[in-house]
């Protein structure tokens, strides 16, 4: 089988799915209330999704938990993290992380 | 005579209101490409990065780009192109892809009430543009005053923005990616800026317990095979926010 047609499937396969699901809820709650249950679980949604995702980057860059200081990522996250609660917005934090990132293995050689 | 050029007046201004409401329409949707800009930053990074593994795959270019277009899903990609790049079965890549997208499901119904005098149409345009970023910026914009005129116009200008600039970035990465050093600081940028959209979006004390659960949650069940970690970590977030609320 052509090794390129396979890919294609696959990517087209995932763009589906990933559609569907992109789609699910907007179809179906822009026309029905939402359940207070499901209101009330939603609030959670930005914290805790966002978090899920990002998290494992930062505590476990390598795979296990790393909460020493040469985990430089999680160092220069925890600055991204102060300066994006101080400034309530991204791109200082995102300036600073990089920044902190590049000093950190500079100084660590 | 007079009721006639009244109601003349009356059209007159009526005319210059619609004017005067497309234009604020209008400026809503730049206000969103404006904000998008930190997040577009962001992306370039790890949209090449996302360029280069594929190749490093076995993608020819032309897929690799189109991939990006189509499926518009970092995390997920990543994801896929790492299992075929070990030789995993195709489904399994899928699959997996799937699952971590999972979580777009949450921000499809979050959304849905700001989606509602969408003609059908549009509201595929709005799922089609559903990303992490654009979820999480345009929310916590519907949550800020000025109240906006047409939120969805926000919303597109996020989510238009961040394609563009997703796409435009793997193009970029299949082009000249290899060349430059993309497992350094650069790769760390998306994370970065889903990190400060995580903290800007903790209002209250449930919401921080909400993110605690799930960070523990997902760095423990970070081994669960088809990425299943992801969506248990944010369902265990969410039920513990629910739960702190409740106990306060």
């Amino acid at each position: 089988v052509n090794a390129t047609l396979v890919l294609l499937i696959a990517v087209v396969a995932i763009a589906a799915l990933t559609f569907a699901i992109r789609l699910s809820m907007i179809a179906v709650f822009t026309q029905r209330e939402i359940p207070r249950l499901l209101e009330n679980a939603l609030r959670y949604v930005p914290a805790a999704v966002l978090t899920a995702l990002v998290a494992p980057e930062f505590l476990a860059p390598k795979g296990v938990l790393d909460l020493s200081l040469a985990n430089h990522k999680l160092v220069a996250g925890v600055l991204v993290a102060g300066v994006a609660w101080k400034t309530k917005g991204s791109l200082a934090a995102l300036l600073v992380g990089i920044a902190a990132l590049y000093a950190l293995s500079a100084l660590s050689g | 005579m007079r009721g006639v050029i009244d109601s003349a007046a009356v059209e007159r201004g009526r005319v210059d209101e619609r004017a005067r409401q497309r234009g604020r329409v209008r400026a809503e949707f730049w206000e969103g490409v404006r904000d998008s800009a930190p997040a577009c930053i962001g992306a370039i990074p790890f949209g090449m990065l996302v360029g280069v593994a594929a190749l490093a795959a076995g993608f020819p270019p032309w897929l690799a780009m189109f991939s990006s277009f189509l499926v518009l899903a970092g995390a997920s990609q990543l994801a896929a192109i790492q299992l075929i790049a070990v030789g995993a079965p195709l489904p399994v890549a899928v699959a997996s892809a799937a699952i971590v997208n999972l979580r777009l499901a949450m921000y499809s119904a979050a959304l849905a009430p700001h989606f509602r005098r969408l003609s059908p149409r549009t509201q595929w345009l709005a799922a089609f543009l559903l990303t992490d970023h654009a979820f999480a910026i345009s929310l916590a914009r519907f949550q800020r005053n000025p109240p906006l005129e047409r939120p969805e116009r926000y919303y597109f200008g996020v989510g238009s923005a961040l394609w563009a600039v997703w796409t435009g970035s793997t193009v970029v990465g299949v082009a000249i990616g290899h060349r430059l050093p993309m497992d350094g600081p650069l790769g760390a940028t998306g994370g970065f800026v889903l990190l400060a959209l995580m903290v800007a979006a903790l209002r209250s004390r449930p919401q921080v317990v909400a993110a605690v659960v799930a960070a523990a949650v997902a760095v423990l069940g970070a081994g669960i095979p088809y990425r299943l970690g992801l969506i248990v970590a944010a369902a265990a977030g969410i039920v513990a926010g629910m739960l702190a609320e409740r106990f306060r």
